[in-house]
């Protein structure tokens, strides 16, 4: 159901990754406007985990099927759906920049992911912050403090992104599976020193995204 | 509330955007931060998903005009119309013919119209419309540490609400909902509010209006939802897992091949907490299991999750023997399935295996799954027969001190604690005895 013609006589990579982070931070949209390029305003929030499935043609030989878990937000589920860590090679932590609460909490998602699964190698998975909402006004977050967070906190990037703009979020999801792919193939050091700021880095005076 | 629904359906008031608040336009675009090299080849997608179900709008509910049985009964099939009749026959009885109207809510089509629901959801539920009561103030509302959480699922609650209402008598909706459901939560401290409740509060409140809907969500939340309301999920973890003793009886290929894939439980999670409301598109499908729901007993939404699973079994077995593949299509319950059958057979089951007959390897499971969850590797589970000689337990472990409880079939590592206090008991009281028949009343020990 899910194998398209072209992929049929490629190599196949699967990645499992579980996006997680705070309710209404936006982790659903993110997945629908990644899957399907649209932004609903009636969308409902998640009971449990959905689950959704896409078909990356990586390379001329490499074909990537990158299965996203979009799990609940609300504490009280997590105890069941942590299940869904297991055996996951990324991770997406996402929070809104309008709330600081849920960008205070990433902190605490970070650290259950850390402690529930790491890579046969033991390190831990690659996860990658994301700071949405940003076409809104009223930021509630720093650039410099997501900054002095994310490398603090062992995270392998971070950027803003808008799901209903559709800002980052293809690029944001190409970077991730790219680090996974270089884990894959083993050429890649994953220590946060390989990873550096691209572009102008964050300019407090002008918000990347500021409104 | 009625009159406000049905002016909503009368005005015909031109379609107002949802949104409130303007989009904001920018061109910069942000930046990602941390440098891996994107290769420069293209990427083409396809995908495959949950989202990927076309738009429901539009066919998620049905105006409140339409839902109205009066107006409609003119052009209704004459079974309906019998039916109709009988309805308002029982509640024209008096006094007031309550079983007959559990009957009626639990037969073919359940009670009709929203018109009839609105008259016989609190009789069936032994609500007294006329005892309703003042919502605290606003100002405690807010104060209550739920009320940020509850205020958010309820702004993202539109699908749930009849299309073409116009905006303000939505907000004004969605006002009321959050109302009710603090209203619960605040009465009842011990109660903990969780994502999807406020989905079997919409379809209350749609139906019978704000003060009722509090009422029967308030007796609803002590009865037949209070496992799910507990501090942790722990409870509602172990019920999903009836579905599977249930799958067994009914397909053991089929349930072989589930366990096989590790599907887990979390794909039926969101039927029973709220009551399918969050998962069907169709309004009347809705209503008519919330009809079937509120005369059953507790469970019977887990029963019908079996006897729906078992019903679409060769998609399950055209699947590939995967987790993520059965989750993705147990999780999207599509359009038509036969509900007044699956409603019958679910009754059926319940009947034939009732929770007390499958208990003992619903606990199984559940022990194997905190296990799990712990990360202990254990060995591979074999599939746990039946042992009915073990349903005395319960009402023995009921009168004696916990420690000398009948460990449960399956229970875990606490078990063997309990078997070994039990036996240095018996041990003691054995030697004791001896001391006393070794030891005359004057206290001197007997030489031999």
């Amino acid at each position: 159901m899910y194998v398209s013609e072209e992929t049929t006589t490629m190599p196949e990579k699967l990645f499992k990754v579980i996006m997680i982070g705070d309710p209404t931070v936006g982790k659903t949209s993110f997945v629908q406007r990644y899957m399907l390029k649209t932004y609903k305003k009636d969308y409902k929030g998640t009971v449990g985990v959905d689950f959704a499935l896409k078909i990356l043609k990586w390379s001329d030989t490499q074909t990537v099927k990158l299965q996203l878990w979009d799990i609940a937000g609300q504490e009280r589920f997590t105890w069941m759906t942590r299940v869904y860590y297991k055996d996951s090679h990324g991770c997406v932590i996402m929070f809104d920049l309008t709330n600081k609460n849920s960008f205070i909490n990433t902190l605490k998602w970070k650290r259950d992911v850390d402690s529930k699964c790491s890579l046969p190698d033991g390190s831990p998975i690659p996860c990658m912050l994301l700071a949405n909402k940003c076409d809104l006004p009223h930021r509630q977050v720093d650039q410099m403090e997501i900054e002095a967070f994310y490398k603090e906190h062992n995270f392998i990037g971070w950027t803003e992104t808008s799901a209903k703009e559709d800002l980052m979020v293809e690029d944001s999801m190409r970077f991730l599976v790219d680090v996974m792919m270089r884990q894959e193939t083993g050429n890649a050091n994953l220590d946060s020193d390989s990873l550096r700021l691209t572009g102008p880095g964050p300019q407090p005076a002008r918000g990347g995204c500021s409104c | 509330m009625e009159n406000e629904l049905e002016n909503t359906s009368l005005s015909q008031a031109e379609k107002k955007e949802i949104e409130r608040s303007t989009p904001v336009p920018r061109n910069d675009k942000p930046v990602l931060h941390g440098d891996v090299k994107t290769p420069s080849s293209n990427i083409c997608e396809t995908e495959s998903s949950k989202y990927s179900v076309g738009s429901n709008q539009g066919d998620t509910n049905v105006t409140p005009n339409a839902r109205t049985a009066p107006t409609l009964e003119g052009s209704l099939p004459i079974a309906m119309q019998k039916k109709i009749q009988e309805i308002e026959n029982a509640l024209s009885e008096e006094p007031i013919n309550k079983e007959a109207l559990k009957e009626l809510a639990k037969s073919e089509g359940g009670l009709i119209s929203d018109a009839l629901r609105k008259r016989v959801w609190p009789l069936i539920l032994d609500i007294d419309t006329r005892l309703a009561t003042c919502a605290p103030s606003q100002e405690e509302l807010e104060a209550h540490e739920e009320y940020k959480q509850v205020v958010m699922d309820v702004n993202r609650s539109l699908k749930r609400f009849p299309p073409n209402i116009p905006s303000d008598q939505i907000t004004l909706l969605q006002d009321q909902l959050t109302r009710l459901i603090m209203r619960v939560i605040i009465k009842h401290p011990q109660l903990r509010y969780y994502q999807g409740y406020h989905d079997v509060a919409v379809t209350f409140l749609l139906v019978v209006g704000e003060d009722v809907a509090f009422q029967i969500m308030e007796k609803l939340s002590t009865g037949h939802f209070k496992d799910y309301m507990e501090p942790t999920m722990d409870e509602t973890s172990y019920l999903l897992n009836f579905v599977y003793p249930l799958i067994q009886r009914m397909n053991p290929a089929l349930f072989e091949y589930m366990e096989r894939a590790e599907v887990g439980t979390i794909f039926c999670l969101e039927w029973p907490l709220t009551w399918y409301g969050h998962s069907l598109k169709q309004y009347r499908d809705i209503v008519r299991l919330y009809d079937y729901f509120l005369v059953s007993p507790p469970l019977l939404p887990l029963y019908l999750a079996a006897a729906m699973v078992v019903h679409r079994q060769d998609e399950i077995f055209a699947e590939e023997c995967d987790m993520a593949c059965i989750h993705n299509l147990l999780s999207k319950i599509p359009d038509g399935l036969p509900f007044e059958s699956l409603l019958k057979q679910a009754n059926s089951i319940y009947e034939k295996y009732p929770p007390l007959s499958i208990e003992a390897e619903v606990k199984e499971r559940f022990e194997e799954e905190l296990r799990r969850r712990r990360g202990i590797q254990t060995r591979p589970r074999a599939p746990v027969p039946f042992h009915p000689r073990w349903q005395w337990q319960q009402p023995w472990n009921r009168f004696v001190p916990h420690w000398i409880a009948i460990p449960v079939m399956g229970a875990g590592p606490r078990v063997r604690v309990r078997v070994i206090l039990l036996t240095a008991t018996m041990v003691g009281l054995y030697a004791w005895l001896r001391m006393a028949e070794a030891v005359p009343v004057d206290g001197s020990l007997s030489v031999r």
